[in-house]
C-alpha cells in the first residue's frame, strides 16, 4: 500500500513535469513561429558574429531590449530566437548577475532598417569599450503584412505594394491563384499582372499618353466588369479590348472625374463611400477619417438610417488604422461589400493598395 | 536613451497638439503662397551655386529648385515656378508654371520676402503676415508658446566641439575626454535648444544608422564632472583652452558659454571667442571651436563621409570617404574610432524647424538636402459665404 502511493506520487510529478516541458516547448514554438523566416536567418547571423568574438566556455549573462517600434510579441519571439541561436552555439545564460561574459542585446532602428545589436563586455578583456556585433534587416525587405484582423466590422487585405505612386487597383479572382489578375492604374501607365505560380507576374504595361501634363493631384479610377476593365482619368476613358494580352482602347472624357464617393450624413470624413451591404433596415458606408495627407489614416464603418426626414450616420465597430493617409477610395464593384483604398505608407514611403471587406453582424 | 527619448516627447506634446486636428480635404488649386527669408539675395543668375553666406547660398538654392533652370523668358516644362516679379534684395514672386512636367502647383503664386530677421520672422508668423518662414531650434518653444503652428524635421543638425590640430599638443586625449565628460549635453538641449532637438553622443542620429544608443553618455552631469575630475586628477598643471564659436551666430555662442562653464565646474579654463566672419578657426587662436554640421544625405554612409570630410579639415581626423558597400558595422566602427578619440565631442542634434500658418496644407518637413515641398502644398481657401 505505502509502495503503491509512492509510485501514485511519482508518476503525478512525472505528468506535470512533462505537462509543464510540454507548455514551455509550445511557447517558444510559438514565439519563434510568430517571426517571419528573415528574422531568424537573422539571428543566426548574429549569433554567428558574437560566437566569433567570444568563447561559449563559461556562463554569459544575457539581457535583452527593444527600442524598435516592434511589438511586445514581436520582441518576444526575436529575443527567443536569438537566445536559440546562442543556446545552438554552446552559450550557456547564467542565473546570476556576476558572470564575466555580458551580452547586451538591444533591437532598434533606423528609418530605413531594423538594427540588431550585442554589446558583448568581458572582464579582464583589455578592452575600454564593450566590443559591438551588428546585423541589420531593411524593413521593405519583411514580407507583406496581410493587415487583416483588426476590426469584426472591417477586414482588410493588403493585395500591393510599391514605392511608386499608382492611383488604384483592381484584383480579378482573388489572391495569386490560378486566372487571377491585377490591374494597378499608375499615372500614365496601366500595369496588368497575371499569376503564376502563385505570384504575380508582369503581363503587360500599357502606356497612357496626354497632351498636357496630368492635373498634381491626378485621380484615376479602374472599373468595368470582370471580363472588360475600363479606368478614367482626367480628361481620359479607357476601355479593355483584348483579354489574352490585355490592351485598352482610349478617347477624350471630362476633365474633371465624377465623384466615386458620398459623404457620410451628419458626420465629417474624408472620403466616403457606400458598400452594398444591409444592417437590418440601414445601410452601411465604409470612410476615412479626417486629417490631410501629411498624418496616419483609418477606415471606420458607418451605419446610415435613413429617417423619415433625413439621413444620419453612427460610427459602428472598431476601424482599420493605416500608417498613412487614405489617398483613394473606391467601392470595389457596384453591389459589393468591398472596397479599394490606396494609402501612402509614411513609415516606408510606399503606395499601398488594400482590398477592405465590410459585413454587418446582426 | 531615455532622456533623448524624454526631450522628443516634451517638444512632442507642444508641437503635436498646435498641428493635430487639420479638417480633411482634397488638395484645393489657388491662392498666394507667402514666404519670409532672412537671406538678402541681389541676383538670380544661374551658376552663382551656393555662393555667398550659409543663409544666401541656402535660400539660392531653395529658389532654384523651384524654378529649376526655368527663366522668365523660357518656355521649358522644368522648374514647377517661374520668375513673374524680381526685386533685388527684397521680393521675389513666382508663379505657378502651367506646363511643369510634375503637374501645376496648387497655389498660384509664391511671394518671398527677403531679409526678414529670426525677429521679424516670429513677428510675421504670429500676426499671420506669412504663410512660411524658418524658425531658429532655440525659438521653437516660445514660437509654439505665441501659437505659431509648426513642422520640425527629423533631427539633421551636428551640433560638435572640435579640437583643432593646432592644439593637439596643448589638449591631449585625458584633457578632451575630461571635457567631453564634463558637459551637461542634457542642459544644452533642454535650457538651449529648448527641448528642440536631443543630446548627442555620437555623430549620426539614432533615426539615420540605429546605432547612436550605443555611444553612451555620463548617466547624469554630477557623474560626469566627477569622472573629468578623476581623469584630470592624473595628470600635472592647470589646463587654459580658447573655445571659438561664429561671432554671429547666437546658438554657438550659447553652447560654447555652456560648455565653458561646465568645464569650469570640473577644474579646466575655457575662454570663449567669437570669430568673426571670414576669419578662419585656425587663424583665430582658438584651440578649439564649436561647430554645426547639417547632413546632406539622409544615408547613414554618405553622411558620415560629409561629416568626416569636414572633420578632417580642422582636427585629427580621418576624412577620408566611407566604402560604397560599408555596412552599418563599418559605419559605427568609423564614427567609434573619432568619438573615443575625442578629437569631435558631439553635443546635440538639431533639427530644421518651420513656422506655417494655419491655412497652410500637405506641408512635410523636408530631409536632409531636400528642397521646400511648396509645389505640393496647397493653401485653404476661405469658406465662401451662404446667402441668407
Amino acid at each position: 500500500m505505502r509502495h503503491s502511493c509512492r509510485f501514485h506520487f511519482l508518476l503525478t510529478i512525472c505528468v506535470v513535469l512533462f505537462v509543464i516541458a510540454g507548455a514551455q516547448a509550445r511557447a517558444f514554438r510559438q514565439h519563434t513561429d510568430a517571426l517571419p523566416k528573415v528574422w531568424n536567418d537573422l539571428a543566426a547571423e548574429l549569433a554567428d558574429i558574437v560566437a566569433a568574438m567570444v568563447s561559449p566556455a563559461h556562463p554569459v549573462n544575457f539581457e535583452f531590449v527593444n527600442v524598435s517600434g516592434l511589438g511586445a510579441a514581436g520582441a518576444d519571439a526575436a529575443r527567443a530566437a536569438l537566445e536559440a541561436q546562442l543556446a545552438h552555439h554552446h552559450f550557456r545564460i547564467a542565473r546570476s548577475a556576476n558572470a564575466d561574459t555580458a551580452l547586451r542585446a538591444t533591437l532598434a532602428e533606423s528609418s530605413e532598417n531594423y538594427v540588431w545589436t550585442v554589446e558583448i563586455r568581458q572582464k579582464d578583456s583589455g578592452h575600454a569599450e564593450p566590443q559591438v556585433a551588428i546585423v541589420t534587416l531593411a524593413k521593405n525587405a519583411l514580407p507583406n503584412d496581410s493587415g487583416d484582423g483588426q476590426t469584426v466590422t472591417l477586414k482588410s487585405q493588403l493585395v500591393w505594394k510599391q514605392a511608386k505612386r499608382f492611383l488604384d487597383f483592381r484584383l480579378i479572382g482573388g489572391d495569386p491563384a490560378p486566372l487571377s489578375r491585377l490591374f494597378v492604374l499608375e499615372p500614365s501607365l496601366l500595369e496588368v499582372y497575371d499569376s503564376k505560380n502563385f505570384e504575380w507576374e508582369l503581363q503587360n504595361k500599357i502606356a497612357i499618353s496626354r497632351s498636357k501634363p496630368w492635373p498634381r493631384d491626378v485621380r484615376g479610377y479602374l472599373k468595368g466588369s470582370d471580363d472588360k476593365i475600363a479606368f478614367a482619368m482626367p480628361g481620359i476613358s479607357c476601355t479593355q479590348t483584348s483579354d489574352a494580352i490585355p490592351a485598352v482602347k482610349c478617347e477624350p472624357g471630362p476633365e474633371d472625374l465624377a465623384a466615386t464617393g458620398a459623404p457620410v450624413p451628419g458626420i465629417e470624413v474624408g472620403e466616403a463611400v457606400n458598400v452594398g451591404l444591409s444592417c437590418g433596415d440601414a445601410r452601411a458606408m465604409v470612410a476615412s477619417s479626417v486629417g490631410d495627407w501629411t498624418q496616419a489614416d483609418s477606415l471606420q464603418g458607418y451605419i446610415v438610417r435613413n429617417n423619415q426626414a433625413f439621413a444620419s450616420g453612427v460610427a459602428s465597430g472598431t476601424a482599420v488604422a493605416f500608417d498613412g493617409p487614405v489617398v483613394s477610395l473606391v467601392q470595389d464593384a457596384p453591389g459589393t461589400n468591398a472596397v479599394r483604398a490606396v494609402v501612402r505608407n509614411l513609415k516606408t514611403g510606399n503606395y499601398e493598395g488594400y482590398l477592405v471587406t465590410a459585413s454587418c453582424s446582426q | 536613451m531615455s532622456r533623448r527619448v524624454a526631450a522628443s516627447s516634451a517638444i512632442a506634446c507642444v508641437l503635436i497638439p498646435v498641428l493635430a486636428a487639420m479638417p480633411a480635404r482634397r488638395p484645393q488649386y489657388g491662392g498666394t503662397l507667402r514666404v519670409d527669408i532672412g537671406a538678402t539675395l541681389t541676383s538670380l543668375d544661374a551658376g552663382q551655386g551656393r555662393a555667398g553666406s550659409g543663409e544666401e547660398a541656402e535660400a539660392r538654392a531653395q529658389i532654384e529648385s523651384l524654378i529649376g533652370e526655368h527663366r522668365q523668358s523660357a518656355a521649358a516644362d522644368a522648374g514647377a515656378f517661374r520668375v513673374s516679379e524680381w526685386q533685388p534684395g527684397k521680393l521675389l514672386t513666382l508663379a505657378a508654371n502651367e506646363k511643369f512636367s510634375g503637374g501645376r502647383p496648387y497655389v498660384d503664386a509664391i511671394e518671398i520676402s527677403m531679409g526678414r530677421n529670426a525677429r521679424d520672422r516670429l513677428l510675421d508668423l504670429e500676426l499671420n503676415k506669412t504663410d512660411f518662414a524658418e524658425i531658429a531650434p532655440q525659438d521653437a518653444r516660445r514660437a509654439a508658446e505665441r501659437g505659431v503652428r509648426l513642422s520640425v524635421s527629423q533631427p539633421d543638425e551636428l551640433l560638435a566641439l572640435v579640437f583643432l590640430n593646432s592644439a593637439r599638443e596643448k589638449a591631449r586625449t585625458q584633457v578632451r575626454e575630461a571635457i567631453s565628460c564634463s558637459i551637461d549635453r542634457g542642459a544644452v538641449v533642454s535650457f538651449i535648444l529648448q527641448k528642440t532637438g536631443e543630446p548627442a553622443a555620437g555623430l549620426l542620429p539614432q533615426w539615420v544608422n540605429g546605432t547612436a544608443f550605443l555611444f553612451s553618455m555620463p548617466a547624469s552631469a554630477a557623474a560626469g564632472v566627477a569622472r573629468a575630475k578623476e581623469l584630470l586628477q592624473q595628470m600635472a598643471g592647470p589646463t587654459k583652452l580658447v573655445l571659438g564659436y561664429d561671432s554671429a551666430d547666437a546658438l554657438e555662442q550659447a553652447i560654447a558659454e555652456r560648455v565653458a562653464v561646465n568645464a569650469k565646474e570640473a577644474g579646466i579654463s575655457i575662454v570663449t571667442l567669437g570669430i568673426v566672419t571670414g576669419k578662419t578657426a585656425s587663424d583665430s587662436g582658438a584651440d578649439a571651436v564649436i561647430l554645426r554640421l547639417t547632413m546632406n544625405s539622409a544615408k547613414p554612409r554618405m553622411a558620415l563621409t560629409d561629416f568626416l570630410s569636414e572633420l578632417g579639415k580642422l582636427a585629427d581626423v580621418d576624412g577620408s570617404a566611407l566604402s560604397d558597400l560599408a555596412t552599418t558595422q563599418d559605419i559605427f566602427d568609423r564614427e567609434r574610432a573619432v568619438i573615443t578619440d575625442y578629437q569631435v565631442v558631439p553635443l546635440a542634434w538639431a533639427p530644421h524647424v518651420y513656422g506655417l500658418s494655419g491655412r497652410v496644407r500637405d506641408w512635410t518637413a523636408p530631409g536632409p538636402a531636400e528642397s521646400w515641398p511648396f509645389a505640393d502644398v496647397w493653401l485653404e481657401q476661405p469658406a465662401a459665404s451662404t446667402p441668407q
